[in-house]
């Protein structure tokens, strides 16, 4: 009975969440994809992105030529380091090789051509 | 002495302290909530309070089996009950370093972190595993020095109640005696904080004087607000997930460990440790972060240096 109430008060609570508008998903841009990266990854500074042509994703170069991707979980982001290897330009979009349990890609249309830094 | 459940008894209060927040968070702008997130945090509640179901009988029984062992008889008397408070948040203060500071144990606290956000669902983000990752045995020296079963598992619930209000970011700073003595949510924030300023700080429950005694103590400053999480947050939103990442990652890492020495710093090292160095451990992420604010020419405190 315990665990029933429980299931119940769950449900209602995720709803009026949902219900208040605690439902986003942001977009970035350039500079807010940098900051990101900066933010999460400590001793990282980013140079430049390549954001998603929805804003729903950013690869952000570093300072150091290292690389770092970013892509949208529920209102916020998660960021990893990539090596560059993991990076593949494909037509119209960008594939990163993850490579953990539960992502293994992320994959996102880039807004523009490759970058140079990139190519 | 048969004692009541203090968190069974909180439950509904909970629920409605969520409400009232997810108000306060749309009508003030303050804090955050997301209804996935959330979701993600009650279902881990939830697997925590079935997980206690299953488990805590033979926590129990282990305890009265204890009790022949205590070295004092001490009765359920009203001084006892806060003697036992006091040490049992000592012992709580000393579990939760050991949480952060050793894998095993960390692989079953993680889980009260891996949320990006910091509100009261957070609170009720817990572990499925307590149990198999011992964390229970910081309380028995308290059985062992003879208070009673039932007053220890009391104390410990009024522990975890008293710890569900300060997971939020509606209260900014209560008066400056209690922020002194207690802990509240700004000292709470900082120990959900990923920035290195903030790493592996303020381990207390409800006496924030035990951080303060043992030097793990670290303010909330208005200039750094505070980036919640873990280091390397989880990629997607999945319970399951989410309370067993970390045992997967020690046994990854147990499968290719090449020493007795590896097997050790994968299981009994900080979270984060590599054989070969360099490891993300809170320790390296500091260092790193206090030899670039030496670089910039600042102290800790964010002031210049040498005028």
């Amino acid at each position: 009975m315990q665990i029933l109430l429980s299931l119940v008060a769950i449900l209602l609570l995720v709803w009026l969440a949902w219900w208040l508008g605690f439902r986003g998903e942001p977009r970035l841009d350039a500079a807010a994809a940098v900051a990101e990266a900066e933010a999460v990854l400590p001793g990282f500074s980013g140079r430049e992105a390549l954001v998603a042509s929805d804003g729903r994703g950013a690869l952000v170069r570093g300072a150091d030529g290292g690389l770092a991707v970013v892509w949208p979980l529920a209102d916020g982001w998660v960021v990893r380091l990539v090596p560059p290897g993991a990076v593949e330009m494909l037509d119209g979009k960008v594939r990163v090789a993850v490579n953990e349990p539960m992502r293994r890609h992320v994959e996102f249309h880039r807004g523009g051509a490759v970058p140079l830094w990139m190519a | 002495m048969t004692l009541f459940d203090p968190v069974k008894l909180a439950i509904p209060a909970f629920v409605v302290l969520i409400m009232l927040e997810m108000a306060l968070v749309r009508r003030r702008g303050v804090g955050r909530y997301d209804w996935r997130d959330a979701g993600v945090s009650l279902t881990l509640g939830l697997g925590s309070t079935v997980a206690g179901l299953a488990f805590g009988g033979a926590i129990f029984a282990l305890m009265l089996w204890l009790e022949r062992f205590a070295l004092f008889d001490i009765p359920f008397a009203w001084w006892a009950f806060i003697l036992c408070f006091v040490l049992d948040d000592l012992a709580y203060y000393a579990f939760h370093r050991s949480a952060h500071r050793v894998r095993w144990f960390w692989a079953s606290h993680v889980v009260h972190h891996s949320s990006q956000h910091y509100n009261l669902t957070t609170a009720l983000r817990q572990t499925w595993t307590g149990f198999f990752s011992l964390g229970f045995i910081w309380r028995l020296p308290l059985v062992l020095i003879g208070f009673p079963t039932e007053m220890v598992l009391f104390v410990a619930g009024l522990n975890l109640v008293y710890q569900f209000w300060i997971h939020t970011e509606q209260v900014g700073r209560m008066p400056r005696w209690f922020e002194a003595v207690m802990n509240t949510p700004s000292h709470h924030r900082v120990h959900h904080g990923i920035n290195p300023r903030y790493l592996d700080r303020n381990y207390a429950g409800v006496f924030i004087v035990w951080d303060r005694m043992f030097g793990t103590f670290e303010a909330e400053r208005d200039d750094e607000p505070v980036r919640y999480g873990i280091v390397k947050n989880l990629p997607v939103l999945n319970p399951l997930w989410a309370a067993v990442h970390e045992w997967a990652g020690i046994a990854r890492d147990l499968a290719g460990a090449r020493s007795l020495r590896e097997v050790a710093g994968f299981v009994l090292g900080p979270p984060g440790w590599r054989p070969e160095g360099g490891g993300e451990t809170a320790d390296a992420i500091r260092a790193r972060w206090e030899a670039g604010q030496s670089e910039a020419g600042l102290d800790e405190t964010g002031l210049k240096v040498g005028g």
